[in-house]
């Protein structure tokens, strides 16, 4: 166990997995190097690895046949990726940024999605598709979007959104081993931050909810950068002896539907944080399923903090604002405590 | 030594599954005597009391009042005082970890693994168990959570995967979550786990997540901001309402006199309908009492609502001239004073007699196998009233019947139907239906199918109308009969040549006294 960045954390686990298993391989833009490196057989340099390096070392390790540089073509990259799943290989694709699925999206969720089900379990497609997701870099409108719950509303999609580096390694490894297309989702502004990761390689079930805190006054459910300002939000209210439980489901396909509603059923109160959109997003997803099946714990109505429905801005004034901040959660909470 | 007895649940009639136990007339620690009624049970189609089976004393109610419990389940523990409370609670706990040791049997050998022997085949059954060897720990019983022995030990180091909130829970209820089979993720064991296992093993763990709060949320923040009518807001203050606790349902969003009111009634739903005095506005009164339907209520309503809207009426009328059967009453009531006929007894015989001549009409639908079961003898359900519903008492083979048997098995059967003492197959079958409203006065009506018999006659009031005999209009008793016939199993000609074989007989009672 030792302290490891969110990014080391993804390469420890697609290098344990690469060495574990022959089949798995890599499939990017850049993935071999990048920045410019003239990376080849005969002069083997060690790249930038991706545009966030966390590739980084894979080529000179695993060789061109298992990691493969692509032309900028998302759907090449994404069709490429479920070709290789549906006929033995364990590919890992970088689509870089989740905002590019929109160039690839038949490739995943009408074909790689549809492969178990269509030929009657004969074919499948152990695929994960690694991208970032988020706002906060000012990195604009079409580079900043979180549409996770897009992928979670398809069937057969395996929809993964990890907090923490820990989370990371273990959930990446669950979905390198897992026989079903898996998007692993990214946030930009957590590749830096570090927590205790083990060293060996470990996998975390899908479908098995986090409470990075416990508490008895009110559940916030949240995901991915979320969970981090849910907790400053938790440990804010603690010296007031204000009780917040933070639930954190990782995985919004499968969802631990138990899980969430154990902790809405032992507070009452709940307030869902939710980068992805202002409707129709995984909050809302969430609200309904407690509104449907934990009506009757509920002593208040259920609040939802998401982003207003417009693009992200570009500014980063105006950004800041239009992601959930932790003020807009604490407002939150003391609405739902009535206090 | 002593002995423990177990009350049960009885089996009254083949379709019963379970009882509602409404109402226990005796308390804990009461003796009764066999025959004494000790509670009332409620199934699907009758109250009735349950009579002790033995004398006794009831040390332990289980089945408590309200609660529906399937047949052959224990709802009462009994033992004379020299058991002391521990041998009790020790039994019962017998009885649960007796069920826990084999979840996977069906409920039935559940039952039949219980104590020892039964004593007799019929309803209620005894059966009776020695203690000797105490057993291991008290059940632990606490807010309704009794967890059952074997499940019981929480252990701090428990490597099993479970959710915070159940190992939380475990560890407040000393569950020991090794023994808990977990459905989750990976057997991850969830609150629900442990609730079925607990459940399954005979202990009680409530099922806190689906239950309505009982005490609405008050809000106790400040309302001044919130939009309302300047009547909604005074009355909000006078009864002490939030405003923040009101739908805003007015024009513009505001708050209105009705959201107020909703409120009120949310927080003083039984104690009355009507709103406080001193009120501006005269608040409207309800004028009604809502009258919750009891079992037999809700089964008149779904099987007659079944009945109109499925089965094809079609309604045949016929007059009948009662004057030589008012004669033959009268005749044989004064020459035989221990017999008391009455018109009904004698209608009853009449239609008999025209359900043997005419065994078209003596059926039963048989839906399931698409055939009809035309019957030897004449079962006739006669429809008598109760005090919150009616129930129709079968007059069986009332074609073998002498007149002053019907008589007397009529009235039996009718103080029996008013007192709820009926057992099922007196009032369960049946080939044909009769019911009679003349006492009221009533000169014709059609009445409702009660399947699977195939028609039901509607019998009017005796009385003198003006009738033309031989092309002279004279005075004679008459009846209006009205026949409801299911034209699945019954034609309009059938139908006819049973009222008028009825009318025959009626008019000529010789005939069926031949």
């Amino acid at each position: 166990m030792s302290k490891k960045s969110y990014r080391n954390a993804i390469k420890e686990a697609i290098e344990f997995e690469m060495r574990r298993d022959p089949t798995v391989v890599v499939i990017g833009e850049d993935v071999r190097g990048g920045h410019g490196a003239k990376n080849t057989e005969e002069n083997k340099l060690e790249g930038f690895g991706g545009v966030l390096g966390v590739t980084k070392g894979l080529w000179t390790e695993f060789g061109s046949e298992r990691v493969i540089d692509t032309p900028i073509t998302e759907s090449a990259i994404i069709g490429m990726t479920a070709g290789a799943a549906a006929t033995g290989l364990r590919p890992i694709a970088d689509l870089m940024f989740m905002d590019f699925y929109g160039v690839c999206y038949d490739m995943l969720y009408n074909q790689a999605a549809k492969f178990r089900y269509m030929f009657g379990g004969k074919a499948k497609a152990p695929m994960v598709v690694r991208g970032m997701i988020g706002a906060g870099f000012s990195a604009a409108a079409q580079h900043s979007q979180s549409p996770y719950h897009i992928f979670a509303s398809t069937p057969g999609l395996k929809v993964v959104v990890p907090s923490s580096p820990y989370d990371a390694k273990g959930l990446l490894t669950q979905s390198i081993r897992d026989d079903d297309p898996v998007v692993f989702c990214e946030h930009k502004l957590l590749y830096d931050i570090t927590g205790e990761v083990p060293d060996d390689d470990y996998t975390i079930p899908f479908g098995v909810a986090n409470y990075t805190r416990q508490g008895t006054d009110v559940t916030i459910i949240a995901l991915s950068l979320m969970v981090h300002r849910a907790n400053e939000v938790a440990d804010k209210l603690a010296n007031e002896g204000i009780s917040v439980e933070v639930v954190d489901p990782r995985t919004i396909s499968p969802l631990d539907e138990e899980g969430i509603l154990e902790s809405v059923a032992s507070t009452g109160r709940v307030v869902i944080v939710d980068e992805s959109a202002a409707r129709c997003g995984f909050a809302h997803d969430v609200a309904a399923l407690i509104a449907q099946k934990g009506f009757y714990s509920l002593k208040a109505p259920i609040e939802l903090v998401t982003p207003p429905h417009t693009p992200v801005p570009f500014s980063n004034v105006l950004e800041q604002a239009w992601l959930p901040s932790a003020e807009r959660i604490e407002i939150a909470v003391r609405k739902v405590l009535e206090v | 030594m002593s002995n423990i007895q177990t009350l049960e649940v009885p089996k009254w009639g083949l379709s019963m599954q379970e009882g509602k136990i409404t109402q226990w007339t005796i308390k804990e620690g009461d003796s009764f005597k066999k025959g004494q009624e000790i509670c009332v049970i409620e199934t699907t189609k009758i109250a009735n009391s349950l009579e002790a089976p033995f004398d006794g004393t009831l040390r332990r109610i289980i089945g408590k009042n309200g609660s529906v419990l399937e047949v052959g389940a224990i709802i009462g523990v009994c033992a004379d005082t020299s058991v002391s409370d521990q041998k009790i609670e020790q039994f019962i706990q017998s009885l649960s970890s007796n069920k826990g040791s084999e979840p996977q049997e069906q409920k039935t050998e559940a039952k039949a693994t219980e104590p020892q022997q039964t004593k007799s085949p019929s309803t209620p059954t005894v059966t009776t168990s020695k203690l000797d060897t105490p057993t291991s720990t008290k059940p632990i019983v606490n807010d309704n959570f009794l967890i059952p022995s074997d499940l019981q030990g929480y252990q701090e180091n428990s490597n099993l995967f479970a959710t915070p909130h159940a190992i939380n829970m475990a560890q407040k209820h000393n569950v020991n979550l090794d023994k808990i089979h977990g459905s989750g993720p990976q057997q991850r064991v969830s609150i629900n786990d442990i609730q079925k296992a607990v459940i399954a093993a005979g202990g009680q763990w409530p099922d806190v997540k689906n239950q309505p709060a009982k005490t609405p949320a008050k809000s106790t923040a400040d309302d001044s901001h919130i939009l309302a009518t300047p009547l909604a807001r005074r009355m909000a203050e006078e009864w002490n309402i939030n405003l923040n606790d009101c739908r805003a349902s007015g024009s513009r969003g505001r708050v209105c006199k009705e959201d107020v009111e909703a409120v009120y009634y949310r927080n003083h739903p039984v104690s009355s309908p009507s709103l406080p005095a001193a009120t501006q506005p005269e608040p409207t009164k309800l004028d009604f009492t809502a009258i919750p339907m009891d079992g037999m209520r809700k089964t008149i309503a779904e099987r007659l609502q079944a009945a109109k809207s499925e089965i094809p009426h079609f309604y045949l009328t016929i007059d009948v001239d009662v004057s030589a059967l008012q004669e033959l009453r009268t005749d044989i009531n004064s020459k035989l004073p221990s017999v008391k006929i009455s018109i009904n007894d004698m209608f009853l015989k009449a239609i008999a007699s025209a359900l043997i001549a005419v065994p078209e009409v003596n059926v039963q639908y048989d839906v399931e196998n698409q055939q009809i079961l035309q019957f030897d003898q004449a079962d006739i359900s006669v429809a008598v009233a109760i005090p919150n519903g009616l129930i129709t008492p079968i007059v069986k083979a009332a074609n073998k019947r002498a007149l002053s048997d019907i008589s007397t098995t009529m009235r039996d059967l009718a103080t029996r139907a008013k007192t709820g003492k009926l057992s099922p197959d007196e009032f369960q079958g049946g080939s044909f239906c009769i019911s009679n409203l003349g006492m009221f006065g009533i000169k014709q009506f059609e009445a409702i199918i009660n399947p699977p018999q195939g028609a039901i006659l509607a019998l009017g009031t005796v009385e003198k109308r003006a009738v033309v005999r031989d092309d002279v209009i004279t005075i004679r008793p008459m009846v209006t009969l009205s026949m409801s016939c299911d034209h699945r199993v019954i034609d309009g000609a059938t139908g006819a040549k049973f009222l008028a074989s009825l009318k025959e007989f009626v008019e000529n009672p010789m005939a069926f006294l031949a």
